[in-house]
């Protein structure tokens, strides 16, 4: 058995080695073109377009203008400096909670109980709820006259009188989180389910032979074991709740006094109502760098692709 | 939900009191939580059974009081019936785009070390990172020249693009999450290495596969800059758009707006429902012993 | 699998049959774009356009319509496309936006001639529209929204109350029904794009500084950052700042506040003239009505003027383009029967005179109200300088979160209002400087 089993080995390595150097372009060729193709000339504009003056209602000021925005970006735009904060605590509080609730539900609905596959199939829609209906919904629920959250929380004997969701900049933020951790608990929760499925049963058994306790299983072998996709889920989500408008834009339209206004949603303001293209390319493009040099330092602190149990 | 006792010789108070403590810590804080998810979808329900007083009147009522179907009724006259179609197409071809090429290439990011790694993980993330609003006017004049604004292939492009990074990215982690000694074992049995992959490693990522695959469905179906910038003819339009015509210069239409919402929802619940029980499972249970 | 590829392939197939249109032989196509629609507008339209193609057989004329919030960049790419259609209507505060890029076509006297209906229009609404694009006339108003105040008359009935006709007299009233404990208040206050609301109050409070409604003075520089207009604001925004109306106020847009009109937590609201049909169906068309906007002491009120929707041809980049068909739709739309229909459906005011003839409009409290407006020589219009390119942008995102800043206590009138005046005077300069080139 072992002496026929050598020669095998070999073989399979000889061949990996040849395959190593096309298939991984092979398969990702498709792909490549694909992007491409289409996304290409988009991306390359938006940098042309950061280093132009291009406000659409004054044709007579196009032109060059080399590094000009981003100076103003960095030197003379408190709407700018403001938006960072705003926008850390939007992605950080939102995917933060979502992370930890959504594993949770994870967890639960991956045990076996009466009803599973209805509470599956139930507590995954807030995520199918189209974009704009979000926004609507919990602006209903949270209006501070016409509210049911403020109804229930009276009923509840937790308030006497009626509390203004949207009165101050702290408030308005916990409103539009509120909203977020509700629409983005079942993404983390159908990636964790799929990632746990992945976990062999023998290393619980084992795990259940040496005497650990639920918790320590929890953490010594579920959560190690599916590191890489806690990594991945969270900074896709991350950079996906970074430039999420729609809800934000319907229930507090960036307010008030620009307390919600994320850096994605200045820039939307800034090539809508401004009609600034330069200045909202340029605003895009640092976006991205931010953006980018995060992603790295992220995947590097996560050692994404060295997961697995020791 | 409940947790296997911990054996018949243990004493009575010390069952009641991990009952107990797994009510007050467990299944409570559940109740809640679920409720918590629950509760926006019971009142999107319940307002697209109000007329458009009653869905902000005060008392505020838990039930329709005078419940009306009507809401539902008024979305076929407003051709919700073709919207939903547009949808369906929009969404389906997508998420077969996106499946088959980040089958493909999340094998080949998880697999294989191999140079311009990095350039496509750069790339990757940069077709996610720009904000939709920016790269719309190219994208629509591309989609201009080839004749396809107010065709819903423009969507199904455009959404396979911006949605391909995600899931080729989470099916690199799912890939990486399933060890290696699974395909080499079958090609140890003799297998090739794509039949490796097609009959091993596939099916013991079918809970990967639904989860990216309802991704991509989701995101295409819900899909609204863009459908906005390509689709100008109303009998083009999607989903989203359709709910959009309820919100006027002076006022939304409440009702009509959440039973649109349900409407729309309704495809998705039904596709989880069934799909549910391959969200989860223990697939590769005994794959690597022996 | 089977089973789903076998409804995929019937999906493609039925939606390529769908989308093959019949095509009709022989005849032009021209298009109107409109940029509000909601149900009730469409449905009009759809009709009115099916009785058009119906009656002659030059031309098939087709109707789009977008939702108010995604027209402006749905028209903004077809400009940037070449792609426009022969007719689009427009708000009065997003002309200037076009005409800027020089996208929408001169209305010249030649081809005014050829619209019939145009004689028929208001000339006051013309001198508007040729008054922000220096004389020029881009578009033909067919409706407009005039600033009215709501009262809920079952609540003043009960509390045995007169309608507040001067601010005094709103002010007295916000205070003596504050009840923040319950959450009723005596009137709503609008804080997000608060500007026609904010501005009548100014303009009303300060009789104008004696300017008639213009907002700049006799050197040309803008009249908001006056002590007077500081007072002014100080006043509107201490509604607020005493809990006289909802805390939620701050963050309110036009639904908010109607909702809390209709839902009875308020009893005053201060919006225009296409809501009525909503708080007709809300309350009880006899349970509120609608008033002018307040007086000062010296009887005068102030509201923004008259600022209508127009119907536009968007300019060809061919020079020789036939704008024929576009005329003819326009003369169509601009008729007595489609524009009166239309205000009609909608509540709007109509600018075809003839339409005043109709017995809709005689018996509607609502459209007397209106007319009213223009005969009363106590009302003066606030004349809003939307002849500068940026001020629709101001007036969306800067005062807006301005005026919240101001009513969350984090900025005081005076700076807000003099950050306004100069920002305003900066515009002017700029466009005063590009007109002298």
């Amino acid at each position: 058995m072992q002496g026929s089993k050598a020669p095998a080995v070999r073989t399979v390595t000889h061949r990996r080695a040849i395959r190593k150097t096309l298939t991984p372009y092979l398969l990702l060729a498709p792909v490549i073109i694909f992007i491409c193709c289409f996304m290409f000339w988009p991306i390359i504009n938006v940098f042309i377009l950061s280093m132009q003056n291009h406000i659409v209602t004054k044709p007579r000021s196009w032109g060059y203008a080399g590094f000009a925005h981003y100076i103003k970006i960095f030197t003379n735009d408190a709407v700018f400096v403001k938006s960072i904060y705003t926008t850390l605590r939007w992605v950080l509080v939102s995917v933060v909670f979502q992370c930890v609730l959504g594993f949770w539900l994870a967890y639960v609905l991956n045990k076996k109980f009466r009803g599973r596959g209805v509470s599956r199939a139930l507590t995954l829609t807030p995520w199918a709820v189209a974009g704009v209906m979000v926004g609507i919904i919990w602006k209903l629920i949270m209006g501070e006259t016409y509210g049911v959250f403020n109804d229930l929380l009276k009923r509840l004997g937790i308030i006497s009188k009626n509390i203004s969701w949207f009165s101050n900049p702290e408030l308005a933020t916990f409103s539009v989180v509120l909203a977020n951790v509700w629409r983005g608990i079942p993404f983390f929760t159908l990636s964790y389910l799929a990632a746990l499925s992945s976990i062999p049963e023998d290393l619980y058994e084992s795990a259940k032979i040496d005497g650990a306790s639920a918790p320590r299983t929890l953490f010594s072998i579920t959560l190690p074991m599916i590191r890489d996709t806690i990594i991945l889920t969270t900074l896709l989500r991350a950079i996906w709740t970074f430039n999420a408008v729609d809800l934000i834009i319907s229930m507090t339209d960036g307010g008030p006094n620009r307390g919600t206004t994320t850096l994605a949603l200045y820039i939307m303001t800034t090539f809508k109502n401004k009609m600034d293209y330069g200045y909202a390319s340029a605003l895009s493009v640092i976006a991205t760098l931010f953006m980018m040099v995060f992603a790295f330092i992220y995947i590097k602190w996560g050692k994404l692709g060295k997961e697995g149990i020791n | 939900m409940g947790q296997v006792g911990e054996g018949g010789d243990q004493l009575m108070s010390r069952k009641m009191r991990t009952h107990l403590s797994n009510l007050v810590f467990r299944d409570i804080p559940l109740v809640l939580f679920l409720l918590f998810m629950l509760f926006p979808f019971y009142w999107i329900l319940n307002t697209a059974l109000k007329n458009s007083i009653d869905v902000i009147s005060i008392p505020i009522q838990y039930f329709p009081r005078n419940p009306t179907l009507e809401n539902f009724s008024g979305l076929v006259s407003l051709g919700f019936d073709r919207y939903f179609l547009n949808s369906l197409f929009v969404a389906s071809f997508t998420t077969i785009i996106i499946m088959v090429l980040s089958l493909l290439g999340g094998y080949a990011m998880s697999r294989y070390r191999f140079k311009g790694r990095t350039v496509v993980y750069i790339m990757l993330l940069a077709t996610q990172m720009l904000p939709a609003v920016v790269l719309m006017i190219p994208l629509f004049q591309i989609m201009n020249s080839l004749n396809l604004i107010n065709n819903l292939w423009s969507l199904v492009i455009v959404c396979s693009c911006t949605n391909l990074a995600y899931c080729m990215l989470m099916m690199m982690g799912y890939y990486n999450s399933v060890p290696v000694s699974l395909e080499e074992a079958a090609q140890v049995d003799g297998c090739s290495l794509m039949g490796a992959v097609i009959r091993i490693l596939i099916p013991t990522m079918i809970p990967a596969i639904v989860a990216t695959g309802a991704y991509a469905f989701i995101n295409a179906w819900n899909v609204y800059v863009y459908a906005i910038a390509f689709i100008t003819d109303k009998k083009q339009y999607t989903l989203p758009l359709g709910l959009n015509a309820f919100q006027g210069e002076f006022g939304t239409d409440y009702g009509h707006l959440a039973a649109g919402c349900v409407v729309a929802l309704i495809p998705v619940l039904v596709i989880f429902a069934f799909l549910q029980k391959r969200m989860a499972g223990g697939a590769t249970a005994g794959a690597v012993k022996g | 699998m089977k089973k789903l590829l076998s409804v995929l392939l019937a999906l493609c197939m039925l939606l390529s049959l769908v989308s093959v249109a019949a095509a009709e032989e022989g005849r032009k196509t021209v298009s109107l774009w409109y940029h509000s629609g909601d149900a009730i507008t469409d449905a009009y339209y759809m009709n009115v356009f099916e009785q058009l193609n119906k009656s002659q057989d030059k031309y098939t004329f087709e109707y789009t319509s977008f939702a108010f919030k995604d027209f402006q960049e749905k028209f903004q790419m077809a400009v940037t496309t070449d792609t426009m259609p022969d007719v689009v209507s427009l708000g009065f505060s997003n002309i200037t936006a076009f005409t800027a890029q020089d996208s929408l076509l001169e209305l010249s006297d030649e081809l005014l001639a050829q619209v019939e209906n145009y004689a028929k229009v208001d000339v006051g609404l013309t001198t508007n529209l040729r008054n922000i694009a220096g004389g020029v006339l881009y578009g033909i108003p067919f409706a407009y929204n005039q600033e009215v105040a709501y009262v809920n008359t079952a609540f003043l009935a009960e509390k045995g109350e007169e309608a507040p006709r001067t601010q005094k007299e709103y002010l007295a009233l916000c205070e003596k029904y504050a009840d923040a404990d319950n959450g009723t208040y005596f009137t709503t206050l609008r804080g997000v794009r608060p500007y026609d609301s904010m501005l009548a109050w100014l303009f009303t409070y300060t009789d104008g500084a004696g300017f008639g409604g213009a907002w700049f003075d006799e050197e040309g520089k803008c009249i908001l950052s006056r002590p007077e207009f500081v007072e002014a604001m100080d006043v509107y925004a201490n509604i607020y700042k005493n809990k006289w109306c909802s805390g939620d106020s701050v963050n309110n847009n036009y639904n908010e506040i109607c909702a809390e009109f209709d839902s009875g937590v308020a009893a005053y609201l201060v919006h225009n003239s296409s809501s009525n049909t909503n708080h007709a169906n809300a309350l009880g068309a006899d349970n509120f009505k609608a008033i002018t906007v307040l007086a000062n002491e010296e009887g005068h009120y102030f509201a923004s003027g008259l600022q209508p929707n127009v119907f536009s041809i968007p300019k060809s980049s061919n020079p020789d383009h036939d704008y024929s068909g576009a005329i003819v739709l326009m003369n169509e739309l601009l008729s007595t029967e489609v524009d009166g229909g239309l205000c009609e459906a909608l509540g709007r005011v109509p600018c075809n005179t003839e339409v005043e003839q109709e017995e809709w409009y005689k018996n509607s409290d609502l459209m007397m109200l209106c007319a009213g407006y223009l005969t009363d020589s106590n009302y003066y219009q606030i004349l809003n300088p939307y002849w500068l390119p940026d001020f629709s942008n101001l007036i969306t995102t800067d005062m807006t979160a301005d005026f919240q800043a101001l009513l969350l206590g984090e900025i005081t009138a005076e700076e807000c209002m003099t950050k306004w005046a100069e920002t305003i005077d900066e515009y002017q300069a700029e466009y005063l400087a590009e007109q002298a080139n």
